[in-house]
């Protein structure tokens, strides 16, 4: 299955049935209109990510896409199908804070195995060789307030992928992360991500972090959210952190950086409203 | 290590404190030489004739009965009622104004009403002493439910969980430090509710010793009672305090 | 509010604005009435005798009535009023002292802090009985006992607002040489701020609580005495015109202070 996921990466990007397809997709609370309208799709085993400034409905989109929130206007559909409400195959990825402090780590990588009622002993035998995975061994008995932010944030990634996903949604994960932490879990990610072979919807406010991992860096710009650019990466997998200073990377950070410019320093006046 | 350089271990001070207020209590009480100011001595010595009476720990037992059983209702009662509420942020906004208001009137002068409904007796006492630990469990119980980490919440929605598996698995366990300082707060307020309806209306029990004492002008005795309710009182907060300490250590969302 | 169903699990969706059309304050408003007109119907239905229990009407008109009664508003009324207004400013005084005065010394936080955090454990209207018998019925044990009573809650919230000063603007403090009143003026003071006005607003329904209750169980006269004294003569109008006015005057005295109080709390600007 891996294999065949790869080879769809490396023809085409946009395959028959993409795994999302999201036709002028709107958000408003009450008068605000918070987002859209929004076209996109994510082809399988794509990595998309999204950048743009605080408050601009980055993580609006993300949760309509994962059944977290309803659209006020627009069509979803996953997998080829219209969504309807969370779906089995759809991991979403929260902050580190995300892990419940009540279970050790063992615990809360079974949890999303525990909640569709699969057995004690199976979901456990397959957690731990998801933390092995993530290269937690040897904590699988530590509860999260026992680990750094980083490890709490592997933690996430285990759970997230021990349903077997087709479909990654990854909301500011590493956002509670210092600088270094960060590069290592996105480095992380990629590895995992191509080991399974999803799609990856990943949202970040860091461009370097959006190069580093994505096929396509989609550009929101401020409320109400739209897509102002598209930035293609061709950039050979497997990447590392060195990957950032070659020249076609730094382009695309320079690139977006100035699509983004504007629209940060009107949004940083306008913050205050935001919630 | 730092404990120590700074005076001690920490039980010291708080010790030395109380030593100085017994001192203090002792002297005075020796110089005024009155009937109505005993001293320490006394009334530990009308304490010890007290718990050799039959009648007296009858009356404490009483207390003691009673006690339990308000203190368990109030706090099986409040937590379920209060996590139900708390689940739908929409009847929380609307029930909670009047729950704080009715929580704020000195719940005393209503005791009156009990009596009136439910007779003079251990059921009044008890309802009463009931009600006094109810209406806070049941506050604390709503905000702790409304306070649940709403990332833990969405999570639960990504993994299609349903609302009894939220239950049961986030909200329960997310709840459970405001739980135990529940219960440790509402232990007091239940015995401080029953005192007050057995000062008021007993036939026996601990508060209605005290105004008994009180008519027979008999203040060592009071004293000494005091004294015991005291320690009657400290014993299962403290215990209520380890038990909250060994919870929150483990339960408590600290990222 | 939308055509399309939800695909959103319940306890995610967005709050509703409005249930069956009407906001949350309204569903307040219609609890309250509801339980009103509950109440005012079974007095009225005759399954309840007169002297358990009267409709809601009556009861409001006799306590307004009373406010016409010069020995209940002089007698009881302002007493119970002076009293409060008493224990409330001693236990504001001496709470915010003996608070700063533990944030300054390591040693009676030491010894004071574990006896604040268990006192509320402790039945302290125990202690009552004492305090009559060697001061008499008069109004010395009520201060007293209602001073002693509001005081904690006031210290400890205290405590809480001058432990709560960030370290750095301590640092600050330091650097720039101030002494220690300005140090208290300029810094610990107007950071504790709003926590010392959480704990006034707390030991204001503690004196409260305290003066009633203590009226309640045994004074000559007072607000709490006055609905005591109405069930002992089975005056059961007068009994529950008393609950509902001492009800209504504590809801209205805790939301005027706190209206007062949150005026100077710089978190709510």
């Amino acid at each position: 299955m891996t294999t065949q996921m790869k080879e769809k990466r490396d023809s085409a990007p946009t395959a028959p049935t993409p795994i999302v397809q999201l036709e002028g997709v709107e958000q408003h609370f009450g008068p605000v209109h918070a987002l859209g309208p929004v076209d996109l799709t994510i082809g399988r085993g794509e990595f998309v990510s999204i950048v743009g400034p605080s408050g601009c409905g980055k993580s609006t989109l993300l949760e309509i896409i994962g059944a977290l929130q309803d659209p006020a206007r627009g069509s979803v559909e996953v997998d080829g199908a219209p969504l309807t409400g969370p779906r089995r195959r759809t991991a979403i990825v929260f902050q580190e804070s995300a892990t419940l402090p009540w279970r050790t780590v063992v615990d809360n990588v079974a949890f999303a195995l525990e909640v569709r009622g699969i057995g004690r002993k199976e979901r456990r035998e397959r957690a731990r060789e998801l933390v092995e995975l993530v290269g937690l061994g040897g904590f699988e008995n530590h509860y999260p307030a026992q680990l750094s932010g980083g490890m709490r944030q592997r933690v996430a990634m285990a759970r997230a992928m021990s349903t077997d996903p087709d479909l990654i949604l990854a909301d500011e994960p590493f956002g509670a992360l210092d600088e270094q932490t960060r590069m290592l879990m996105a480095e992380e990610l990629l590895r995992v991500v191509e080991r399974i072979g999803c799609g990856v919807l990943f949202i970040t406010h860091s461009i370097q972090e959006s190069v580093l991992l994505s096929d396509r860096v989609l550009v929101m710009g401020r409320r109400p959210g739209t897509f102002i650019d598209e930035v293609p990466i061709d950039l050979p997998r497997p990447r590392m952190h060195a990957a950032l200073s070659e020249p076609s990377a730094t382009a695309a950070q320079e690139r977006i950086w100035a699509q983004i410019r504007a629209e940060a320093e009107v949004a940083m006046v306008a913050t205050r409203s935001t919630p | 290590m730092s404990a120590r350089r700074a005076g001690g271990p920490a039980w010291i001070p708080p010790l030395v404190l109380a030593a100085a207020i017994v001192a203090v209590w002792t002297v005075t009480a020796a110089l005024a030489d009155s009937a109505v100011y005993p001293g320490p001595g006394q009334a530990l010595e009308s304490l010890r004739a007290d718990i050799g009476d039959t009648r007296f720990m009858g009356s404490v037992a009483d207390t003691a009965r009673v006690l339990l059983l308000s203190y368990a209702a109030a706090i099986g009662v409040g937590a379920i009622t209060g996590m139900l509420l708390g689940l739908s942020a929409f009847w929380s906004r609307a029930a909670l104004p009047v729950v704080y208001a009715l929580n704020s009137v000195p719940k005393i002068v209503l005791y009156p009403i009990f009596l009136l409904f439910l007779g003079i007796g251990d059921l009044s006492r008890g309802s009463f002493a009931f009600v006094s630990g109810v209406l806070p469990m049941f506050l604390i119980m709503v905000e702790a439910t409304a306070g649940v980490s709403r990332l833990h919440l969405k999570m639960s929605a990504s993994l299609g969980m349903s609302r009894w598996s939220l239950l049961r698995r986030i909200v329960v366990p997310s709840v459970l430090p405001s739980l135990a300082s529940g219960m440790r707060l509402c232990f007091g307020l239940t015995l401080i509710g029953l005192l007050l309806a057995e000062m008021f209306s007993g036939s026996s029990g601990l508060g209605y010793e005290l105004l008994r004492n009180l008519s027979l002008a008999r203040v060592e005795n009071i004293i000494g009672q005091v004294i015991l309710i005291g320690v009657l009182a400290l014993v299962p907060t403290l215990a209520l305090q380890q038990l909250e300490l060994r919870i929150r250590n483990r339960y408590e969302v600290t990222a | 509010m939308k055509a399309r169903s939800s695909v959103v699990p319940s306890y995610v969706r967005p709050t509703p604005r409005r249930v069956a059309g009407l906001p949350s304050p309204a569903w307040t408003v219609v609890l309250v009435a509801g339980l009103v007109v509950a109440i005012e119907l079974y007095a009225r239905s005759g399954a309840v005798s007169r002297l358990d229990l009267i409709p809601v009407s009556e009861m409001v008109s006799r306590s307004v009535e009373l406010l016409g009664d010069r020995d209940f508003v002089v007698g009881a009324l302002l007493r119970s009023v002076l009293l409060i207004c008493a224990s409330f400013t001693a236990s504001a005084v001496a709470g915010v002292a003996v608070a700063y005065v533990m944030a300054r010394s390591r040693w009676v936080h030491r010894a004071v802090k574990p006896y604040v955090n268990v006192f509320y454990a402790l039945p302290i209207f125990a202690l009552y009985p004492v305090m009559v018998v060697m001061f008499g019925t008069g109004v010395v044990p009520i201060i007293l006992l209602a001073t002693l009573f509001s005081v904690v809650i006031v210290i400890s919230n205290a405590l809480v607002g001058f432990e709560s000063a960030p370290p750095i603007v301590t640092k600050l403090a330091l650097s720039l040489e101030m002494s220690r009143s300005q140090q208290l003026r300029k810094i610990l003071l107007p950071s504790a701020l709003p926590d010392i006005l959480a704990g006034l607003k707390l030991g204001l329904a503690y004196a409260i609580i305290a003066v009633l209750a203590t009226e309640f169980i045994l004074a000559t006269t007072g607000l709490g005495q006055v609905v005591n004294r109405a069930y002992n003569n089975f005056n059961t109008v007068d009994m529950y015109a008393g609950i509902v006015f001492v009800s209504v005057f504590a809801l209205l005295a805790n939301l005027a202070l706190g209206a007062a109080l949150n005026a100077f709390d710089w978190r709510r600007r």
